[in-house]
């Protein structure tokens, strides 16, 4: 363990002051102890209750804390992120004050050290869930894999340590779409998972409805993925088809059946004709918002993981400066008159 | 007790005001005394800075400032022409996160003030991280030697016969009939027609030992890392504005580079006034505890300028850094001349800028002018 590497810990802050002054010092002996230089950066989301008060007596208690007050809530992922923009450490924790456990913090940064990426914390004792969400919840996940190449594992929490590397990456990323436990897994570098418990503090439980997780889950695919767009492409196809086809089948019909009923035909054909050109019309329009999206988005096509160049010993390459002719080659078919 | 003397004035405190004020009050034919706590001259305050002559380019938010400042940096450059130091690359740069200014903001308001702004070569913005830096420039403004400048002044005091006396305090004033009457610490008692008080972050000591009210003042303990800068960035200085400020800057007299930032130079700050009552901030200075801050400053610094991750430490300098607190609130940063409220011969002189001092002269010819001979 090198005691000079320099940490960053970001704690956002939500209606939490009855938790803060108690969490800050255990921060500041836990990471004290193991490390010289560091700082606990407090983003305070739009906290309504006597957060602020609390923290501006810690800032002249404790050394090395810094408050960041956002001009109203954003959302957590938000915070976080304005956190990660201004910490100046070499690795970078995010945490959430209402259940993350303080003493393991010193092993992820450790780990992510070791690494060079990032460190996902998995929480292995969330609220049990009914079986369904489980379900749609696994669902989900298996889609993400696939389509997103993104390893999201079940119980992925926001106790994350991120080195310098990967901060710097995540900080080109300008999207406003800031889903932090999948954007910083589409970072790429190396991605290590570390299981802990959640330890609750002052009996403060943070419950996620079905309602919040299922939108944030729509918003997810949208931001990422044109899958469901090229689906919806193949789909238009499909019915076109389905309806030229259909349209064949009401000619047949009426060349061939005795006994049409008046007007089928012309009804038949007319909403066809409509379906196959709303059909089309979809598809167009979907594989350009497709393109849209791509074009919109702004974030590097890439990151670079690491750079290296040749170091071959040269030898005697080095040529005299002497030449033996005064011209080339080349001249030799230039002609002056 | 020395028989009065009706255009002796005594300056307390042997810094860069203290030492000029001497040379103006002697050019309008006054006889100028400068006691000097330390051995020698220029040795707090004067000494421990940036060692920038500022052109103006600080107070992107304050246009009266900033020009005045523009202006003044030309009068420096001239007048001290010896201890300019110039032969670097001065960066002006513009953070992209958290910035008080954007850089149109920054460029448009320079270019009001006649500060002159280039654009900057490939290789030196390649040395920015572009996600975190908006824009940079190429600035005109440069250092001086504060060694070559104490030299400067203590030649320009020994040709005009100022007396100088090192080792000593000004330990109260009192009213008297000539003006003042000035205790000094080696035991004697001077009578003058005014007192300077230049003693920057220990006018108080003056004011409460003699009885007179406080000025309040805001002191900062603060620290400034002295280091070799690696081979990328040598005859470069880089200012980072204006939110995530920080700076380094050559350091002349001692061959090296001073690296100072916003968040981790200010160690501790503490006020004085009438209610909190005089504490000498330089006995504050030495009992401090003195843990430096500098991997700090270069791990904000280095995510803008990564080449920085390279620079050697060296040492840090040590000051308090006193400030007026109405600059609480404005970036302006203008000097005090005030006459004491309850003993006017008593004049109180506290600036934080040394290419200020020219404002100082106009003040002194307005209320000192010329000794009546």
């Amino acid at each position: 363990m090198d005691p000079n590497t320099v940490v960053s810990i970001v704690i956002p802050l939500e209606g939490d002051a009855h938790l803060v002054e108690e969490l800050v010092v255990e921060v500041d002996q836990v990471i004290g102890s193991c490390y010289r230089f560091f700082e606990i950066l407090l983003v305070d989301d739009g906290s309504t209750d006597e957060t602020a008060a609390k923290v501006q007596f810690l800032l002249s208690r404790i050394k090395r804390v810094r408050y960041l007050r956002l001009s109203r809530q954003f959302g957590r992922d938000i915070a976080m992120s304005a956190g990660i923009e201004s910490a100046i450490g070499d690795v970078v924790v995010t945490m959430d004050p209402k259940a993350d456990p303080v003493d393991i913090i010193p092993r992820i940064i450790e780990m992510c050290k070791k690494s060079g990426g990032v460190v996902h914390g998995i929480a292995e004792n969330i609220q049990p869930r009914s079986i369904l969400r489980d379900c749609i919840g696994n669902i989900f996940r298996n889609y993400c894999r696939r389509r997103l190449g993104v390893d999201i594992r079940r119980g992925v929490s926001d106790l994350r340590a991120m080195s310098r590397q990967s901060v710097n990456a995540l900080l080109q990323v300008r999207e406003q779409h800031r889903y932090l436990r999948v954007l910083t897994l589409m970072l790429g570098y190396q991605h290590e998972f570390f299981p802990y418990l959640l330890q609750p503090r002052s009996g403060a439980t943070r419950v996620t409805s079905m309602r919040e997780e299922v939108a944030t889950a729509i918003d997810l695919l949208a931001a990422n993925t044109r899958h469901p767009l090229r689906v919806v492409t193949a789909l238009g196809l499909l019915g076109a088809c389905l309806n030229l086809l259909y349209g064949g089948y009401i000619l047949f019909v009426y060349l061939t059946k005795p006994g049409v009923a008046a007007g089928w035909t012309s009804l038949s054909l007319q909403q066809s004709g409509m379906f196959f050109f709303v059909c089309l019309i979809l598809t167009v329009l979907s594989e350009y918002v497709g393109t849209i999206l791509g074009e919109v988005r702004s974030r590097p096509l890439y990151f670079i993981g690491q750079e290296a160049n040749s170091s071959v010993l040269l030898e005697d390459t080095v040529q005299s400066s002497i030449v033996k002719e005064s011209v080339g080659w080349e001249s030799s078919s230039v002609s002056t008159t | 007790m020395n028989h009065p003397k009706n255009n002796q004035i005594i300056i307390a405190g042997g810094g860069f005001f203290g030492c000029s004020i001497a040379m103006m009050l002697h050019r309008r034919g006054w006889h100028p005394i400068v006691v000097e706590e330390e051995l020698g001259l220029l040795t707090r305050a004067s000494r421990v800075n940036q060692a920038r002559v500022h052109g103006g380019y600080h107070y992107p938010r304050s246009l009266m400032t900033a020009y005045r400042s523009r202006h003044n940096y030309q009068r420096f450059r001239q007048v001290y022409r010896n201890a300019i130091v110039d032969q670097f690359t001065k960066v002006y740069a513009i953070g992209n996160y958290f910035s008080k200014v954007t850089a149109n903001q920054f460029e448009v308001f320079m270019k009001r003030v006649g500060a002159p702004l280039r654009e900057a070569s490939g290789s030196t913005q390649r040395l920015f991280n572009t996600a975190l830096t908006e824009k940079i420039w190429i600035a005109e403004e440069c250092a001086f030697d504060c060694a070559l400048l104490r030299d400067g002044l203590r030649n320009e005091l020994e040709q005009a016969g100022i007396e100088v006396r090192v080792g000593t305090v000004v330990e109260s004033v009192h009213p008297y009939s000539s003006g003042a009457l000035a205790r000094l610490s080696d035991g004697s008692e001077l009578a003058c027609k005014f007192v300077f008080n230049a003693t920057y972050a220990g006018l108080n000591r003056l004011t409460s030992a003699s009885g007179l009210p406080l000025i309040p003042l805001k002191h900062e303990l603060t620290e400034m890392a002295l280091i070799e800068l690696p081979e990328e960035l040598e005859g470069i200085s880089v200012t980072m504005m204006c939110g995530p400020f920080f700076s380094f800057m050559p350091y002349p007299s001692l061959d090296l580079t001073t690296l100072s930032h916003v968040r981790y130079t200010p160690h501790a700050h503490w006020y004085e006034n009438d209610e909190t009552g005089a504490v000498n901030p330089y006995k504050r200075l030495g009992f401090a505890a003195k843990t430096s801050n500098f991997e700090l400053m270069l791990a904000d610094s280095s995510r803008y300028v990564p080449a920085l991750r390279n620079a050697v430490y060296c040492d840090s300098l040590w000051a308090v850094k006193t400030l007026l607190p109405l600059s609480d609130s404005d970036d302006g940063r203008p000097i005090l001349f005030q006459h004491d409220s309850k003993l006017p011969a008593l004049i109180h002189v506290m600036g934080g800028k040394i290419d200020n001092i020219f404002d100082v002269e106009d003040e002194v010819e307005r209320w000192v002018g010329n000794a009546i001979t």
